[in-house]
């Protein structure tokens, strides 16, 4: 690591400029920390205390602009800085070329945008409803990425948008693709016949990446906020996407994907289901649906399978048999796999960013085993596992969503910063009872442009804790992601996988061999 | 080549400026010791701009003579008195507006719906404070909150010690922040009848440095001089019309986070720290 910097005097560049520069230079490969400022006493003093102040700015005037790089290496910090002539000029041609500033209001978007059809709120939730109010008098589809988003505004929106044959998607509503477009946290998948409604920001990234990954496409993947299918709301919008998806020619197969629906809400999208006449695959966690004409599954990746399966004209019990077959390779992996674990590790730790996954993983334990929620532990419990007192201290097998507002109040979702369960990892492989430690990584737009940067040396430190402790720690991971994704789910796989992680292709997978590593050390009774 | 002026800021005062320095939109002439500013009509006027017509005013002269009643630059001499003066003072409040306390809940609304990511608003919605990720940005954080909170416990000389040359910028952060301060102090002074001269006087001396952009906006401010799109956008806060998004923008839009910062400030200065009088708001 090295830090480098210049100083530019006699020249002056306006604060667009400059922080557009800054982001420039903070988001390049191999920069750990960076700073363009003005060369006040008081910068130089932040500068200090974040680690960035060189010898040379110590003489610097108000009027000198300073730029500091932390970098990993000497070669990248002396490379952008002989690059920052290069990056004052392009920036502030650009924005010679542009002479008009962006716009800051629904308003003056549809005036630079004219034909929009569709605004993504993002803004502080207490705000939202009024933008997404303004969006939807100018005739556009909504979503809403914010949360904190009153149940009385979501219904007034949800009611006014039905009368106007428009969406809503949200509040709190993280995915969508549309038209081929990822917005939010979104993947980058091939396009096809298969639409998806999800009440389930992280499902429907699952479910959507594994239908890409299987060589099939989405036509559209519809998010509507996970509310929308609380009685309150009465599934409203999961509904009206529904039908949109069944209306649509380019749509073949639908899958629905949910946690929980509540029981009158399930028989309102019975109801609309049965209006289309195209196959239907649902995953709804926490409730044994039975619907007629679909096919309910248990798992995301199950969903995305059979309905991959659909579009072939194949047979529910050749995605059975599948998962058959991968089960008992698993499962063979997870025997030869504790057999190297010291006496004593006995649990498995899951550490999710992803809400879903950590449901998902929590359904799966449970159909696996009859007698597992005895010593079943999370922060977000599904019926019959038991919720921790402290969520910072693990207990038994435990699971954890890293993506409530326990952990997220004033930090970045953990899909973006990593972190908060950086030292979590570190805690639990300190803990000489961790058998195994589950993870997921969520690839896509939105999520962590730099995944193994971010997360390899703690998986290292995580692993040379327990050697140096006599102990071999297995780390299962699952990737959500395409090869097209930004940050290229292959080599995200590859970069895992030499690091000693074991890389599985769904969140069911991984869960399942975790499962599986409970039941070999015999933590995990009556295997069903 | 400078075709037309449309206006001439009442501030601008006879003396001979050299170049200084330019942006985009912006031509700045400095005396040595503040700025004038040639901008086009996007930027619009000020008590220190000269509003000129001509998309080629980028290639403009290197210096600036204003006499009594003369405008000249390299090759071109222009009447001032055929060009109309932008009178910079804001005057807006008589019996018929709406109280200070229902400008500054507006104002409130509108830092919250047009502040850029990574501008002052946080000081309002710590929800903000995720934006700020590199240590710089979040050092920064810490010392404007701890700079906020000192305005508000009264430490005016600490208060501003604290946010002066801070952050990021031409004119950092602080700076607009304080300069947005006197001006909501103005604004306090004309609405409850008051002398806040001494206490804007203070202000500013512990305020200035060396760099000359942050020098003019506060010098501007303490004197109670507003730029025409803030002055606009009061002015129709205190009558209570509607303004348009684009006025809003515009103000909000100076800079990356100046214009928000600015606001900011002036929401501090207006709803806060002119109330409790010169004598009780501060323990200095």
């Amino acid at each position: 690591m090295i830090i480098k910097g210049c100083i530019i005097s006699g020249h002056y560049f306006d604060s667009v400029t400059l922080m557009s520069v800054a982001k420039k230079i903070s988001g390049s490969p191999g920069v750990i920390d960076a700073a363009v400022v003005m060369g006040t006493k008081e910068n130089r003093s932040i500068l200090a205390g974040s680690g960035l102040l060189l010898k040379e700015f110590e003489n610097a005037t108000d009027s000198d602009l300073l730029f500091a790089i932390k970098a990993e290496n000497n070669e990248t910090a002396e490379n952008l800085i002989s690059r920052i002539d290069e990056f004052l000029k392009s920036t502030s041609k650009k924005d010679d070329e542009k002479q008009e500033t962006s716009p800051r209001s629904i308003e003056s978007a549809c005036k630079f945008l004219s034909g929009a059809n569709l605004a993504l709120i993002s803004i502080a939730g207490k705000y939202a409803a009024a933008e997404a109010m303004k969006a939807l008098e100018q005739g556009m589809h909504v979503m809403i990425f914010s949360d904190n988003v009153s149940l009385e505004k979501e219904l007034e929106l949800k009611k006014y948008a039905i009368e106007r044959g428009l969406m809503v998607m949200g509040p709190d509503c993280g995915t969508a693709i549309i038209n081929g477009t990822p917005l939010a946290f979104a993947n980058v998948v091939n396009r096809g016949e298969i639409g998806i409604v999800a009440a389930s920001g992280t499902g429907l990234q699952e479910v959507s990446c594994i239908i890409s990954n299987s060589g099939k496409g989405v036509s559209q993947a519809i998010g509507t906020g996970g509310r929308d299918v609380k009685k309150e709301v009465g599934g409203i919008m999961f509904i009206e996407a529904l039908k949109a998806l069944g209306d649509d020619p380019n749509t073949k197969v639908l899958v629905l994907v949910s946690k929980t629906p509540h029981s009158e809400v399930l028989k309102k999208i019975s109801k609309a289901l049965n209006e289309i006449k195209k196959p239907k695959v649902a995953v709804f966690f926490g409730v044994d649906a039975n619907l007629e004409g679909v096919h309910v599954v248990k798992t995301l990746e199950e969903a995305a399978f059979t309905a991959v399966n659909c579009t072939e004209n194949g047979t529910a019990e050749e995605v059975q048999e599948r998962l058959r077959t991968r089960r008992r390779l698993i499962k063979e992996a997870a025997r030869r796999g504790t057999e190297k674990l010291a006496p004593g590790q006995k649990y498995v730790r899951g550490l999710f960013s992803g809400g879903t996954f950590c449901s998902e993983s929590q359904v799966i334990f449970k159909n696996m085993y009859s007698n597992m929620s005895g010593n079943i532990w999370s922060n977000v419990p599904i019926e019959a596992f038991k919720k921790l007192k402290n969520s910072w201290q693990s207990k038994e097998h435990t699971l954890i969503d890293l993506g409530e507002d326990e952990f997220t109040v004033g930090r970045p979702h953990p899909m973006i910063d990593y972190s908060l369960r950086n030292r979590k990892i570190v805690d639990e492989a300190s803990d000489k009872e961790t058998a195994v430690i589950l993870l997921d990584v969520v690839l896509g737009y939105g999520s962590n442009m730099k995944p193994l940067k971010d997360l390899l040396p703690v998986l290292e430190e995580a692993k040379s804790i327990a050697l140096e402790n006599g102990r071999y720690l297995p780390i299962v991971c699952s990737i959500t992601g395409t090869e097209l994704d930004p940050q290229n789910r292959n080599k995200v796989e590859a970069g895992l996988k030499e690091a000693g992680v074991i890389v599985m292709s769904s969140n069911a997978e991984a869960s399942e061999f975790a499962g599986y590593v409970a039941t070999c050390l015999g933590t995990a009774l009556g295997e069903k | 080549m400078i075709s037309k002026l449309f206006s001439v800021g009442d501030r601008v005062k006879p003396g001979r400026y050299y170049k200084h320095s330019q942006f985009s939109r912006v031509v700045n002439y400095t005396d040595g010791d503040l700025l004038v500013a040639l901008v086009n009509a996007d930027v619009g006027a000020g008590p220190n701009n000269i509003v000129v017509s001509a998309d080629r005013f980028l290639e403009s002269s290197e210096s600036l003579i204003v006499s009594e009643d003369k405008l000249a630059f390299d090759h071109e001499g222009f009447e001032l008195e055929l060009i109309p003066k932008y009178d910079s003072r804001f005057f807006c409040i008589n019996e018929k507006a709406k109280t200070l306390d229902s400008v500054c809940e507006d104002i409130e609304e509108l830092i919250f719906h047009y502040s850029s990511p990574l501008s002052l608003a946080f000081l309002l919605d710590p929800e903000r404070e995720v934006n700020f990720r590199t240590n710089f940005e979040k050092q920064l954080v810490s010392k404007l909150k701890a700079s906020w909170d000192l305005f508000l416990r009264g430490k005016i000389n600490e208060a501003v010690v604290t946010a002066k040359g801070t952050g990021l910028g031409l004119t950092p952060s602080g700076d607009d922040f304080l300069s947005g301060i006197l001006s909501g102090l103005r604004i306090g002074q004309l609405y409850y009848q008051k002398s806040l001269n001494k206490f804007c006087d203070e202000i500013y001396q512990e305020a200035i440095g060396t760099n000359i952009f942050s020098n003019t906006f506060l010098f501007y401010a303490k004197n109670g001089c507003f730029y025409e799109s803030v002055k606009l956008m009061l002015q129709h806060l205190f009558v209570g019309s509607t303004i348009s998004p684009e006025l809003v923008e515009k103000v909000f839009s100076r800079g990356e986070t100046s214009g928000a910062d600015y606001i900011v400030g002036l929401w501090l200065g207006a709803a806060r720290l002119c109330v409790t009088g010169e004598n009780d708001a501060r323990n200095v």
